[in-house]
């Protein structure tokens, strides 16, 4: 006789052993009740609910029936209830019999998947679900408790490992943190016990949860490296090689590993490791990863960079740190030569470690900087870009002559050993280029960075030409800076324009102040270097810069040879080059540091020589440049004066035009043809010494006439004059206003007074420059060169002439030394007679031209001089060439006729007081001379 | 032996649980004729807990059957078959005959060899029993508590058991457990008598004293103040078959003092100290109730009392300790006078067997207190 209750247990039982009938709503409410009247029935009513779960979870995968779904939800509710009046020990109870169910159930229908699709697959499934919510509600409930729940979890963990893993994975979300570091500990158990043991499945849960728990993963790795790199800890033996077996499995693993690792790294923690190393490798798995780890390395997603410059900077300490390295440079220059990937690879191209290695690169670790530049050598032949702006970069970087930092630079520019269409380095040539035009530019600035990559690059291409440097060989980066001139010429041309702006402000503002001073007293030259050094500091470190720049240009210039038979530079490119560089010539003379100023002008001289002598149109246009400029545009660096006549026009720029007119009829006719003066305002007032200029300079001076006698000069044919020939006509070209009659003879006495103006301009010319003098003097001594000036000879000649008798008329007797006309005769005869032009014994007429009264000398100049040169037109003809290749007159056969010098020697027989010496030199011993 | 072959021959063709039943009542003939015991435990052994020899030892088991040591037999039923064995042995039990047949049989079921699984189908017995307020077995289950000692292992175990199913797992208080004193007072007693050792004692467990879960301590004061004489009921007369020896009863009064007095010095709860008064409250009735026994005392040992007289003196130097004087510390006055009050009611109801002037002595060891000073020395003489 059974109770009402027992009768249905017998019932229950019943229905589970014989009919089977799992799912009826019958035995449903039958169960709960047992569930709720009799507890000691407890287990076994769990036992049926696990069966109908199964029996649920089947039907969905075979997608039969649904009658199911019902009978799980009243299960559900059911235990919901109990979850939420019962004892707090139910939640244990539920939470690992639900646990339990998942896992057998997943043990059943095993897939091999990966956790984040089991996930999905499982939790698609309603009674999965429902018994994930119960356990995680079940956790929620025992919330402080999370001891327990993660102890069962565990348990059943290790039960079901590979087909349980999502289930952990899943709930770990509830305490990750707790969760994370269990399951390392389980897997550092798992590892002590037996170290072949295998971690597929922590491995995989760990790198479920990283995605969406990186901190709490993080951490979990953090506190187990302390442990393990304590001193003190006992199973610090385990922990490093555990984890390091870990990194073996996961990349995302390794990742993390790593990332904390090198948060935590330190001196301390060196000496730590270094400490422990002997004992790990007691360990037979560590002995077995050991020489893998580079490995490692190369699987590294980030912080790889990091790592190997560590390991570089300890290679001194340690030896095995330079295996590793080796080991590890090696095997990324075979993925690299065979062209796979790697996440080294990947991390390497980072802007971080692009960052980290220029650094690096800069160290004075030698093993240090030569892993960087060989890591991004590697790295950049797949990732040009990174080439390109390490270039950049370290181009740009102030290398000390001493230091070996440079040699980074040639071993960068050399490429990757074995490849050989390895990136070219153009494009990184290319960005600082641009670069430092842009500043120029936009700015107007220059930068040091800049000055700095030309003086690199000079030193590679130096360096380059010594056998030492094995990396790549100089006609390449010659070659191909070539391509770069006209970039190059850019730059060259901006940094000159600010030189120049600045040297016209200067002038601008020292004339101005000439004009606006009413001291008489001021000095009447002003060195205008001078001024400008202590008006402003500041731009004058900016000239220094500029300089400075231009010097590294030219002197990279000067390595190139670029015109060579290749003609990898065009024409334009190059015909821009002369110009530039006299300008530099000339800038670089204004410079007040002698040692700087030569240095400067060497350069220039030096790519000025190299352009004549390998360019026929180069040639032309540097000494074209060089005249014309040091005629008129820097004339003041020579003492020329300037005319400031412009100022004195007196012109009232309010007068009405109408008015000017009144005053005079005609073009330009404001001023007399002689600069007498203006009509009507009397004669001009003779104010021509009050004049901007430089004090005559004879270094200076000398410097410029090397610099025309370079460009003259040929180097093949050092004696021929050309060159010479060509200054000659430009600087007629120059001074001669006239288009005509500027040929070679002297003319008629007569017919020169046609050419009157023209003739007192030139004179004038020659007045105001005082350098036009050198110049001719040069010209002179590089015969017949001084023939084709004829023109300027005979213009002063002839005024010289129209002066004396001038002062003839005026009875001006008595001359004083300096005047300007006997000093003016007095060269123009010296300049003759150095060319040739005038024989002996005409050719000592300058030595004794003072001496002769005002009368005298017009009359010599007259019947000796220009009665000479007229009969014997100054022409190339009267010269001929020795077995040498010199060109001169044999006084012997070119004999003065007596009737040029009959004036002359009764003159100077008349005084032959004062003659006595002069006059036996020049007639008697020559005449002895030619009789014997 | 070839009556057991017959037997076993027979029972062999019936299926589980019907064969069980019917080994049952072979059991229950054999048993009354008090032949051939060893036959019953066999039986008992294959066909009522249908339990085999694991399958290494299988061929030494032919070989020489009754040598064998029965720890190697393990019981094969699974859990459904458990619960039909516990319907079928209820059903057994609850078959009209002599109560000392039933006790008989229940102590041979239970009594020797209690392995692992014979015990766990005992727990769901007793459990399933309680739940269906099957009378008879549960008195037959007092008996066999009473037989093996109310604090023996085994009875623990079930205490335990049955804790966990009643109190634990539970989400309200079970009509069938609050109506157990009607349904077997001789159960409830015992089970009242195992229950109070396993909580509040520094010897089991772990060593910290354990309070009692709320819900069992008002189950129990609420039996004890309905049913005064429950703690008696152990000490009715047993019946057990002829020639069996009654072991001496042991009442759940002892450990129940224990908790009362050491409630005081454990719990900080308030409505705790409510309830254990009230249980305080009906041990003291019932103690009154006691009739002046015929020869010595029997419901109260004095090494019971003795053994609460320790933590108390532990508790005085954990307050010297922390600087709080004994005397004045109220909840432990308090404590001592429900421990004074217990003894001098049951020195009074002369229930007290064993060495009472030890039990005073020891007592005099316990930080003063007014009341209990009193006691001792009116009972000194």
């Amino acid at each position: 006789m059974l109770t009402h209750i027992l009768t249905e247990l017998n019932q229950f039982i019943t229905g589970l052993s014989k009919t089977k009938d799992y799912l009826s709503p019958h035995s449903i409410d039958t169960s709960i009740r047992i569930l709720n009247q009799l507890p000691a029935a407890r287990d076994l009513v769990f036992e049926y609910f696990s069966i109908v779960f199964e029996i649920s979870v089947s039907n969905y995968l075979s997608s039969i029936d649904c009658r199911s779904e019902s009978t799980v939800r009243i299960i559900e509710e059911e235990l919901d209830l109990l979850l939420s009046k019962g004892t707090p020990e139910w939640s244990i109870y539920i939470a690992s019999w639900s646990l339990e169910v998942i896992g057998n159930i997943s043990h059943k229908h095993w897939r091999k998947t990966d956790i984040a699709s089991s996930c999905n697959f499982w939790l698609n499934l309603e009674p999965m679900k429902i018994l994930l919510g119960l356990t995680s509600t079940c956790f929620k409930k025992l919330g402080s408790d999370s001891e327990n729940s993660i102890r069962v979890l565990l348990s059943i963990f290790r039960k079901y490992s590979p087909t349980f893993d999502w289930v952990v994975s899943r709930l770990a979300n509830c305490f990750p943190l707790q969760i994370i570091a269990q399951i390392f500990q389980s897997g550092l158990r798992k590892f002590a016990d037996d170290t072949e043991s295998r971690f597929h499945s922590e491995v995989g849960i760990l790198e479920y949860l990283s995605s969406a728990h990186e901190n709490d993963l993080k951490k979990a790795i953090s506190l187990l490296m302390e442990e393990g790199f304590s001193p003190t800890n006992e199973k610090q033996l385990e922990i490093v090689p555990f984890l390091l077996e870990m990194c073996n499995y996961s990349e995302i693993i390794l990742h993390f590993i790593s990332t904390v690792f090198l948060e935590i790294y330190n001196e301390e923690l060196l000496s730590n490791i270094v400490k422990f190393t002997t004992n790990w490798m007691q360990n037979k798995s560590f002995q077995n990863m050991q020489p893998a780890f580079n490995n490692l390395l190369l699987k590294l997603k980030s912080g790889c960079t990091k790592i190997i410059i560590i390991v570089a900077k300890l290679t001194m300490e340690f030896k095995w740190c330079n295996t590793f390295l080796e080991y590890t440079l090696q095997e990324l220059e075979q993925i690299v030569l065979l062209n796979r990937s790697c996440a080294m690879l990947q991390n390497l191209s980072t802007e971080e470690s692009k960052e980290l290695l220029w650094e690096s690169c800069r160290s004075n670790n030698r093993v240090e900087q030569q892993t960087a530049i060989r890591l991004i050598i590697l790295v950049s032949s797949k990732f040009t870009h990174i080439y390109d702006q390490t270039i950049a970069d370290l181009l740009q970087m102030n290398y000390n002559d001493d230091s070996e930092n440079i040699w980074v630079l040639t071993r960068l520019l050399g490429g990757m050993n074995g490849i050989v269409e390895y990136s070219s380095i153009k494009p990184g040539i290319d960005i600082i280029l641009d670069d430092i035009l842009l500043n120029l530019e936009i700015k107007r600035e220059i930068s040091t960075k800049s000055q700095f990559f030309f003086k690199n690059m000079y030193t590679v291409v130096c360096l380059s030409e010594t056998e030492s440097v094995f990396h790549f060989n100089s006609k390449n980066i010659i070659n191909l800076l070539e391509k770069c001139v006209s970039k190059i010429l850019e730059i060259f041309s901006y940094a000159i324009q600010i030189i120049e702006k600045i040297l016209e402000n200067k002038k601008a503002e020292v004339v101005k102040h000439l004009y606006n001073s009413t001291e008489i007293s001021l000095p009447k030259k002003n060195r205008l270097e001078g001024k400008m050094l202590a008006s402003n500091r500041l731009e004058i470190s900016h000239l220094e810069k500029s300089f400075n720049l231009i010097g590294n240009i030219v002197d990279l210039l000067n390595k190139m040879h670029f015109l060579n038979e290749d003609k990898n530079v065009n024409v334009s490119t190059i015909s821009r080059l002369p110009c530039l560089t006299v300008k530099y010539f000339f800038n670089a003379l204004h410079l007040e540091n002698s040692l700087s100023r030569s240095d400067s002008v060497e350069k220039s001289l030096s790519l000025l020589k190299y352009q004549c002598n390998n360019n026929k149109i180069c040639r032309q246009s540097c000494l074209r440049d060089l005249l014309e400029k040091g005629i008129f545009n820097y004339g003041y660096l020579f003492g020329c004066y300037e005319d400031l006549d412009i100022v004195e026009t007196g012109i009232n720029k309010n007068e009405s035009l109408l008015r000017q007119n009144r005053k005079q009829i005609g073009l330009n006719s404001h001023r007399s043809v002689l600069h007498a003066g203006l009509i009507g305002e009397g004669l001009r007032k003779r104010t021509w010494n009050q004049c901007v200029g430089m004090e005559p300079d004879d270094e200076i001076q000398n410097l410029y006439l090397k610099a025309i006698t370079l460009c003259c000069m040929d180097i093949e044919k050092p004696d021929s004059s050309e060159g010479f020939m060509a200054m000659s006509l430009f600087l007629v070209e120059f001074i001669s206003t006239d288009f005509m009659y500027n040929g070679l003879p002297f003319p008629d006495e007569e017919f020169a007074k046609s050419t009157v103006e023209r003739d007192l301009l030139i004179k004038r010319a020659f007045l105001l420059s005082p350098i036009l003098w050198s110049l001719l003097g040069l010209l002179a001594q590089y015969r017949p060169a001084l023939c084709f000036s004829s023109v300027l000879l005979r213009a002063i000649c002839a005024t010289c002439l129209h002066h004396w008798r001038a002062k003839n008329v005026n009875k001006i007797n008595i001359i004083p030394k300096n005047d300007e006309t006997l000093i003016c005769t007095k060269k123009l005869l010296q300049v003759m007679a150095m060319g040739q032009l005038l024989p002996p014994p005409l050719s000592n007429l300058h030595d004794i031209i003072t001496c002769f009264d005002s009368n005298e000398i017009s009359l010599i100049l007259k019947e000796c001089v220009w009665n000479y040169l007229k009969d014997h037109v100054p022409s190339p003809a009267l010269f001929q060439c020795d077995k040498n290749g010199l060109h001169w007159r044999n006084p012997v056969s070119n004999k003065v006729q007596s009737h040029y010098i009959n004036v002359l020697k009764s003159i100077m027989q008349k005084k032959i007081e004062v003659f006595q010496s002069n006059y036996y030199g020049m007639f008697v011993m020559f005449e002895d001379k030619s009789v014997s | 032996m070839s009556s057991l072959n017959d037997i076993r021959h027979q029972l062999r063709k019936l299926d589980f649980p019907t064969n069980a039943l019917e080994a049952l009542s072979r059991i229950e003939q054999l048993i009354t004729s008090r032949a051939k015991q060893d036959v019953a435990m066999d039986l008992i052994s294959e066909f009522v807990f249908q339990e085999r020899v694991r399958d290494t030892d299988l061929r030494h088991k032919l070989g020489n059957r009754h040598s064998n040591s029965p720890q190697l037999l393990v019981s094969q039923l699974n859990l459904i078959q458990e619960f039909q064995l516990v319907l079928t042995l209820v059903e057994f039990f609850s078959r009209p005959g002599a109560d000392a047949t039933r006790n008989a049989v229940f102590l041979s079921l239970f009594g020797s060899n209690l392995n692992p699984g014979r015990s766990s189908i005992l727990a769901k017995l007793i459990s399933t029993s309680i739940s269906g307020s099957v009378a008879p077995c549960l008195a037959s289950a007092g008996t066999w508590m009473q037989q093996l000692g109310c604090t023996s292992s085994a009875s623990t175990e079930i205490a335990k058991s049955l804790v966990k199913d009643f109190v634990i797992y539970s989400k309200k208080t079970s009509e069938q457990l609050k109506m157990l004193p009607m349904v077997a007072p001789r159960f409830a007693a015992n089970f009242m008598t195992a229950v109070a050792d396993l909580y509040m004692n520094e010897s089991v467990g772990t060593g910290a004293m354990v309070p009692p879960p709320d819900m069992l301590l008002d189950v129990f004061t609420e039996w004890i103040t309905d049913n005064p004489s429950l703690c008696l009921a152990s000490q009715q007369p047993l019946a057990l078959p002829s020639g069996a020896i009654a072991m001496p009863v042991v009442t759940p009064l002892a450990g129940l003092i224990r908790w009362t007095v050491l409630a005081g010095i454990q719990s900080n709860k308030p409505q705790n100290n409510v309830a254990y008064s009230k249980l305080h409250l009906g041990l003291l009735e019932t103690i009154l109730q006691i009739p002046p026994p015929n020869g010595p005392a029997t419901a109260i040992n004095s090494q019971h009392l003795i053994q609460i007289i320790h933590p108390l003196n532990a508790h005085a130097r954990k307050l010297n300790i922390e600087n709080v004087v004994p005397e004045s510390c109220e909840p432990f006055q308090l404590s001592l006078e429900k421990f004074a009050q217990a003894i001098q009611v049951a020195l009074h109801s002369k229930c007290i067997y064993g060495s009472i002037p030890q039990l005073l002595g020891l007592l005099e060891s316990l930080p003063t207190n007014n009341l209990m000073e009193i006691v001792i020395k009116a009972n000194r003489n």
